[in-house]
């Protein structure tokens, strides 16, 4: 089958670090797009992270010294051969080495430039540092995740906002080259990841606009679902997600439960109205019910009757989930040479499928600088001698070869991970 | 590019919003929701959200009035059944209409063992993963706020949409007549995207997925109260809640800004001491309480470190970086001014001599 690919022959320009920017260059290049990354030499980086996030996979990789005369020049002669820069350095930076998009549209106005941060601009904490998790709490996720009474908790992802502002960088970008084949005008974005957790709460902000007070938190229930709530199964913190979105459902699920004699409450032919006030009680029936089962079966024989369930994936079994495998959610990137001491390992592609096509085939992590050579001989015909020159005044910098161990400290480990995920 | 959005969930309403924020005609057909809410509030602020559109663009249209032809794409998540009632199912679009772009959203996706499944959003956070590191350790996996697994669906939907369409598009301008990289097809033709929003939100922490396959790293959720130095990432201060976070950062640097200098003592700092929490946690909730959130978040900023304040809806529409950038719509309802949150993007095509 041909290979999707809608953004053949566009050239992306990115100076991008940690994870939210080079997850929208992600999706770009798996749309087909020609992505350069460009890494400065002075920034520090965690090898193991950048590896396994994957986010850096599939693009080309420059290594270039901005504080060189000589590679920012490269830099902007790059820059004007792109269709897209963009960069999640904090917003001031690339105006000092004369890569902002003011200074680049004036020689090319048809260019698109993308600014990610933290906060946006303009505002008083545009040049405030973020990381993802800072974005949520500054968002407001974070509030609607907790009681009043209760001390905050937050999701323990650090990428959950960085792959949502990704992902609107993404969009934006492609929304821009649309623009552009219509009317032939680049197009400068500035792009919050704040403003991206807020606008993803855009329900609850205008609930709170209206009420003149933040939504009530209710945890995992919903009040049109009754009953609704994440049951523990067999297993070390193994969980099942159950919705009764209907009172078909509740009957159905009614006939799974233990003996009701023992709930007699538990009434099948109560509605939903009946069925909010003895919620808790139902959510104690549900309980003693999954305990004993293993969360997967306990899904499809719910779902085999009407009712909404599904198993709470891990980092262990999601890898493992057959409805992941029957859609090549996750691909197995192959090493040039073994990683962590194995030949592949697996990562996310392009969560769509296409009718008629294959989705763009993931390549493994290139080193910082692995592209030099290619890159500025496809985008703009500089020969390996003057790279040589280039590489001799240190404008240009490669990494080379790396090797990887995991971080020292962290959560407890799976010593069996490689057998349970047939790793080879 | 004008795009028929048909949404009976949140995912295509999201994605025709999407669109229409970025200026791209979007109609729709009202299709009755499959879930609406109960509390009439929550489903009037889901109505004033969703139908925030840049001013003239999109309307509704009945379903017996729909001309194919003045349409480039179709988003949509009402599935397959309704789909083939309105003639609209991929086979019968493709046929009538070969260069018209179909993208479907649904919980997971229309192949795989899970396709015909039941979801809410609760449901699709559970098998996306994202759910598991949600909320404390000690009680169970906590919903993410709203309808986020389908929202992010969404965004997917919209760029779906685009994508194909501008890759339709570019590849007819070239005279190629063709979207793919190799084996040409005679297009432009439209194509038909299934996306499903449990594989979307696998991305969301893969990061996660990935330590545990690299090195069998367990991910979990928080614990209510660290260990060791550890201090809690967030904690009261004297105007509500602060994110602390100094990542990288040694903690003698951390305590000595947090004012905590009686902690740096040989007994804590050596790696081998029991580390004190316990001793440690009412100081270093009487240091942080000692300011504000914004206080601390703007001093922790001059040295690098990435401090929040936890922001309630109120303090982000109102805020100050929020009203620097003008992202909130203002809107009203039942004649009272209200906000509603507008893209989380700026966007110029003008050539501007400075855009900060």
């Amino acid at each position: 089958m041909p290979t999707f690919a809608p953004l053949e022959g566009v050239r992306v320009l990115s100076f991008e670090l940690a994870f939210s920017l080079p997850a929208g260059t992600r999706a770009l290049h798996d749309l087909g797009a020609d992505v350069v990354r460009v890494s400065p030499p002075e920034r520090r980086h965690d090898r193991y992270i950048s590896v396994i996030d994957g986010v850096f996979h599939g693009k080309r990789s420059m290594g270039i010294d901005l504080t060189n005369d000589r590679g920012r020049t490269l830099a902007r002669r790059l820059a004007l051969a792109a269709d897209v820069v963009c960069n999640n350095f904090r917003p001031a930076v690339l105006g000092k080495y004369g890569l902002d998009e003011a200074t680049l549209r004036q020689e090319k106005p048809e260019l698109i430039c993308l600014q990610l941060s933290g906060y946006g601009t303009p505002g008083p904490w545009s040049n405030y540092p973020a990381f993802g998790p800072s974005t949520e709490a500054a968002g407001g996720f974070n509030r609607l995740m907790y009681a009043e009474d209760e001390i905050p908790t937050r999701l323990n992802t650090g990428v959950f906002s960085d792959q949502l502002a990704g992902r609107h960088a993404a969009l934006a970008i492609v929304a821009a080259l649309q623009r552009r084949r219509e009317t032939g005008a680049g197009a400068g974005i500035d792009l919050s990841m704040t403003a991206c957790i807020t606008h993803l709460l855009g329900e609850n902000m205008t609930r709170a606009s209206m009420l003149a007070e933040t939504p009530a938190f209710t945890g995992n229930r919903d009040d049109r679902f009754v009953p609704q709530g994440v049951y523990r199964t067999a297993g070390d913190d193994e969980w099942i997600a159950i919705s009764v979105t209907s009172d078909e459902a509740w009957r159905a699920l009614c006939t799974q439960l233990n003996d009701p004699q023992l709930h007699p409450r538990l009434d099948p032919d109560a509605d939903r109205a009946a069925r909010l006030l003895v919620h808790d009680d139902i959510d104690r029936a549900i309980s003693e019910w999954t305990a004993p089962q293993h969360k997967d079966e306990i899904a499809i024989s719910l779902q085999a009757i009407g009712v909404a369930a599904a198993p709470v994936r891990t980092v262990a079994d999601a890898g493992l989930d057959p409805q992941f495998a029957a859609r090549g959610t996750l691909q197995a990137v192959v090493h040039d040479e073994p990683k962590m001491g194995f030949n592949s390992h697996p990562h996310p592609v392009l969560p769509w499928h296409i009718d008629g096509f294959d989705r763009r085939q993931l390549t493994d992590y290139r080193h910082t600088g692995a592209d030099n050579r290619t890159a500025l001989a496809d985008w703009l015909d500089v020969s390996s001698s003057e790279c040589d020159a280039l590489l001799a005044s240190s404008a240009l910098h490669e990494e080379g070869p790396m090797s990887l161990a995991p971080r020292p400290e962290g959560p407890p480990r799976d010593p069996n991970f490689g057998d349970k995920l047939g790793l080879r | 590019m004008r795009v028929l959005q048909l949404s009976a969930n949140t995912s295509a309403a999201y994605a025709g919003l999407l669109l229409r924020e970025w200026g791209f005609d979007v109609d729709h057909i009202d299709v009755a929701q499959a879930f609406p809410h109960i509390d009439e509030t929550r489903q009037a602020a889901q109505s004033v959200f969703m139908a925030t559109t840049i001013e003239g663009a999109g309307c509704a249209v009945e379903p017996h009035d729909i001309d194919l032809r003045n349409y480039d794409a179709i988003i949509e998540d009402v599935g397959t059944d309704l789909l083939s009632q309105l003639a609209l199912d991929w086979h019968a679009l493709h046929k009538t209409v070969p260069q018209i772009h179909l993208v479907s959203i649904s919980a997971f996706g229309m192949t795989g063992p899970a396709s015909g499944w039941q979801a809410t959003d609760l449901i699709i956070q559970a098998a996306g993963g994202v759910l598991h590191v949600s909320g404390h350790e000690d009680e169970a996996p906590r919903k993410l706020p709203g309808e986020t697994a389908a929202m992010i669906a969404g965004v997917h939907g919209a760029t779906a949409v685009l994508a194909a369409f501008y890759g339709q598009q570019t590849a007819s301008d070239k005279g190629t007549n063709a979207i793919a990289d190799s084996d040409k097809r005679n297009l432009p033709e439209g194509v038909h995207i299934d996306i499903s929003a449990q594989d979307t939100l696998m991305h969301h922490w893969c990061r996660h997925v990935a330590d545990y396959a690299y090195s069998g790293t367990l991910t979990e959720r928080q614990s209510r109260d660290p260990s060791g130095i550890h201090t809690r990432h967030t904690a009261r201060a004297n105007d509500g809640w602060v994110f602390l976070l100094a990542l990288g950062q040694p903690w003698q640097d951390v305590a000595a800004f947090l004012g905590l200098g009686e902690f740096l003592t040989p007994d804590v700092m050596t790696p081998a001491a029991e580390q004190p929490w316990e001793a440690m946690c009412d100081a270093y909730d009487a240091a942080v309480a000692s300011r504000s959130r914004y206080e601390w978040f703007a001093d922790a900023a001059d040295l690098g470190w990435t401090f929040a304040p936890v922001e309630d809806p109120w303090s982000v529409a109102n805020g100050p970086q929020t009203n620097a950038r003008k992202s909130m719509h203002d809107r009203h309802f039942d004649g009272k001014p209200i906000k509603v949150p507008g893209l989380p993007a700026r966007i110029w095509s003008d050539i501007r001599s400075g855009s900060n």
